[in-house]
């Protein structure tokens, strides 16, 4: 058991074919013979359906075909991949500031840019002076962007610095605010559309008078520049934009993430599905050994619960219903223990079972209740739970 | 081919490469974890986003189409 003790290692190791054949007949209770024959088998099915211009697809693994170059491409399966990224699982890209581009044409662009660093001072103006005769009269974003920038008005510390002479730089941060605003309207996040409106009523009571200042002021055609000002007005503005994109993006993400992180915890032993897809023209053979591919993974299943199903939580177990999933309260190694801990939530009312797993070699009996048709029933009966076990559990597979 | 066999096959490769050690399936190819670090991307539009890290599994195939059969 030389191997056993390598693998409990946390170091990164390769698995030649040896250590795969040996691990394979654990699991299996195979012969070794038997496994090395069936591995050989297992290769040559892939390369001979490949070969034929089909795709072999292991259900919960992932899909095998020649590319147009003739190499063997592997695309692990979704829940394969989810699993090996758990770290990062539910991350999403960022948008780090509003578009940039340096031409003063696309005034109505969304991802139309300002000018940081206020290079371009000349450009903005002409820009934001035909903006403001062909300001796109965007029903929602348009008064929500003027409102915004009128509440900028109102908290801008640096407005004392902008009285007289100075005023129309206020304009044109304004300008540059707004254009820095439209870019996370392209954004694919829906509820942004709340914050903004959000913003929108609040500012609105505040400043109902300010587009009549802001009409009023008397030099606007006077542009002076003070980049400066600039800057720190459009960074101030940026910041409050990629700030609260941020904060909504944790909101927005957060109820997703118990699941996309509980997810590689979840064991999913669903019946060993192998199944080959065309990828070019059909084909009149079929090999009888393959099987129909299982129309549906049981964790993309809806939340779907019919009343009149055997599922549920508490009462006792019904045999039928063992093909969903259980939540995970107790993990022990002493089996005795796990059963008298099943005994005691079955007193209590549960549905309690005690399944038996492989983890790093040894064995281990987790206690679950309930049985459920799909990961997040269970998540949301597992809320209901008492105290600790509402937030300390798991869901897996029910295995028989 | 025994079904038992293929399931057994793919949780024990899973299992191993969830912990990040690379499977070398002798006649078939390897599999392994890379790291992807966080980059920025830039779209065409100008649009420019920073993307998360990732672990990606990759397969480095030891057969080419044709050298069996």
């Amino acid at each position: 058991m030389l191997l056993n003790s390598n693998l409990k290692s946390s170091q990164a190791m390769k698995i030649d074919k040896e250590q795969l054949v040996e691990l394979l007949v654990k699991k299996t209770g195979m012969d070794q013979e038997e496994v090395e024959g069936q591995l050989n088998e297992l290769i040559q099915r892939i390369t001979s359906a490949a070969e034929r211009g089909k795709a072999l697809e292991i259900k919960g693994f992932g899909l095998f075909y020649f590319d147009d170059d003739g190499n063997l491409k592997f695309d692990p399966a979704d829940e394969f991949s989810t699993e090996v990224n758990f770290k990062y699982a539910g991350m999403q890209p960022v948008e780090l500031k509003p578009a940039r581009e340096s031409s003063k044409g696309g005034d109505d662009e969304p991802d139309d840019e300002d000018d940081i660093f206020g290079i371009e001072d000349e450009l903005i103006e002409e820009d934001e002076q035909k903006e403001k005769k062909d300001e796109p009269a965007d029903p929602i974003f348009g008064d929500t962007e003027d409102d915004e920038d009128e509440e900028d008005d109102d908290d801008d510390p640096f407005g004392s610095l902008l009285s007289g002479p100075a005023s129309e730089f206020k304009e044109q941060e304004e300008k540059e605010i707004q254009k820095a605003g439209t870019a996370p309207k392209s954004s694919p996040k829906p509820k942004k559309e709340d914050k903004k409106e959000k913003k929108k009523a609040k500012s609105a009571k505040k400043s109902p008078d300010q587009p009549a200042k802001k009409k009023s002021s008397p030099k606007k055609k006077e542009k002076k520049k003070d980049p400066m000002v600039t800057v720190i007005a459009v960074i101030i503005g940026v910041v409050i934009l990629v700030g609260g994109y941020f904060i909504y993006d944790e909101m927005s993400t957060t109820p997703v993430e118990p699941q996309t992180t509980q997810q590689p915890q979840v064991e999913t032993e669903e019946p060993p599905v192998m199944a080959e897809t065309d990828v070019t023209e059909a084909e009149p053979e079929t090999s009888d050994e393959v099987e129909e591919s299982v129309a549906e993974e049981p964790e993309d299943v809806e939340a779907t619960t019919d009343p009149s199903e055997p599922y549920g939580l508490e009462g006792d177990i019904v045999d039928s219903a063992n093909d969903g999933f259980t939540i995970v309260l107790h993990s022990m190694r002493n089996e005795q223990a796990a059963r008298s801990a099943a005994d005691q939530l079955s007193n209590a009312g549960y549905r309690s079972m005690v399944t038996e797993r492989d983890v790093d070699g040894s064995t281990v009996y987790r206690v679950g209740v309930g049985q459920f048709p799909s990961i997040p029933d269970a998540q949301e009966a597992a809320k209901e739970l008492p105290s600790p076990f509402n937030t300390e559990n798991f869901i897996q597979r029910i295995r028989n | 081919m025994k079904s038992d066999f293929i399931n057994a096959f793919k949780d024990v490769v899973r299992e191993q490469i969830v912990r990040k050690n690379s499977v070398h399936v002798e006649g078939l190819g390897q599999f392994r974890v890379a790291h992807k670090k966080q980059k920025q991307k830039k779209y065409d539009s100008g649009k420019v986003v920073m993307v998360p890290p990732e672990d990606v599994i990759e397969f480095k195939p030891q057969i080419k189409s044709g050298d069996e059969n």
